[in-house]
């Protein structure tokens, strides 16, 4: 190989080559339609706002973690709401948001073991926390099932 | 440049006019830059693939290839030589994965046998001249003549020195204005 710099004029080519050199090497080669659509419908994905790939699922994770926020709250409020519900909230011992045997039953086991019981679930203000109170429940939870769940 | 791209107005636009649309979320302008330099990409890929159903392939993964470099993307030299080095390695791995995945003899022997590209593209004097000459000294030579692009682009997009370009070149045209079947081009 010659590893002298060539001079400018040794580098150019006749017009006639060049002309036979770009028809024998560039002979059009057909491009099916399909192939020009597919190409343009990834342009519109990514190009246009509305679909570019990167930007689409930051909306979709920030409103699903949008609606999962509220939806929290407004179970958190309801909850809330019904045990600061007057004094069936008192008489819902087991905290399920009804008044019901159950919460007689709950009641009713926790006065035989003997556990210390908060003062709330004095139902009838004797001072004092036993079957009485149990009786109370149970008596409002039939009142309440002959006229309807509360 | 105001506005987006007209199809029907295309060419009043240069490359750098169309990237910056398109920068800007303008599809026609990418439309509009892919049929400028669909045919060059094909034929290209074509002339390293070595056919054309693999050149189609290889001008699909290059636009998308280019896609993913909008927006942001920043056209600093001509666009020919940013899209030369992602048309030739494609075309070079598809036509090494279509070799791969051969599976019985006839298949290889006719992927073998697939002419070389330049050999099937041109007519017979310059055929066979082309294929005396080695790959670098073609490459530069179709480059330079055929594809347009100036020495030192053709530099550029081979990441080879500028001198070497020219050396290279300078001997290729020296085989052709040599050889008796290409000698009434030179004179």
């Amino acid at each position: 190989m010659n590893n002298d710099v060539p001079r400018e004029e040794d580098l150019k080519a006749p017009p006639r080559l060049i002309e036979a050199l770009k028809q024998a090497c560039s002979e059009r080669i057909f491009v099916p339609p399909t192939i020009d659509q597919t190409i343009f419908k990834a342009a519109e994905r990514q190009l246009s706002p509305s679909g570019r790939g990167r930007v689409r699922p930051f909306w979709w994770w920030s409103a699903l973690t949008t609606t999962a926020v509220l939806v929290a709250f407004a179970l958190v409020t309801v909850q809330w709401q019904r045990s600061a519900n007057g004094r069936f909230a008192l008489e819902d011992v087991n905290r399920d948001g009804q008044i019901d045997i159950l919460d007689a039953f709950a009641l009713a086991l926790q006065v035989k073991q003997g556990r210390s019981l908060e003062k709330r679930l004095d139902l009838n203000g004797d001072g004092v926390i036993d079957e009485k109170d149990v009786a109370t429940i149970a008596e409002h939870a039939v009142k309440l099932e002959r006229g309807g769940r509360s | 440049m105001d506005g987006q791209i007209q199809n029907g107005k295309s060419d009043q636009h240069s490359d750098l006019d169309l990237v910056a649309a398109i920068n800007s979320g303008d599809v026609v302008a990418f439309e509009v830059l892919y049929l400028r330099y669909r045919d060059w990409v094909v034929g290209l890929a074509r002339r390293f693939a070595g056919n054309d159903d693999l050149a189609m392939d290889v001008l699909q993964e290059t636009f998308l290839y280019v896609l993913k470099k909008f927006p942001g993307f920043a056209l600093t030299s001509n666009f020919k030589t940013f899209l030369y080095p992602a048309v030739k390695n494609l075309a070079i791995a598809a036509r090494n994965k279509a070799r791969r995945y051969q599976s019985t003899e006839a298949e290889i022997a006719r992927v073998e046998s697939t002419p070389d590209p330049v050999e099937s593209n041109c007519p017979d004097d310059l055929r066979q001249i082309l294929k005396r000459l080695s790959q670098e000294h073609r490459e530069v030579l179709l480059l330079r003549f055929v594809d347009g692009l100036d020495l030192a682009e053709i530099a550029q997009v081979m990441d080879i020195p500028l001198g070497t370009v020219k050396s290279r070149l300078h001997n290729a045209l020296a085989t052709l204005r040599a050889d008796p079947r290409t000698k009434k081009f030179f004179e």
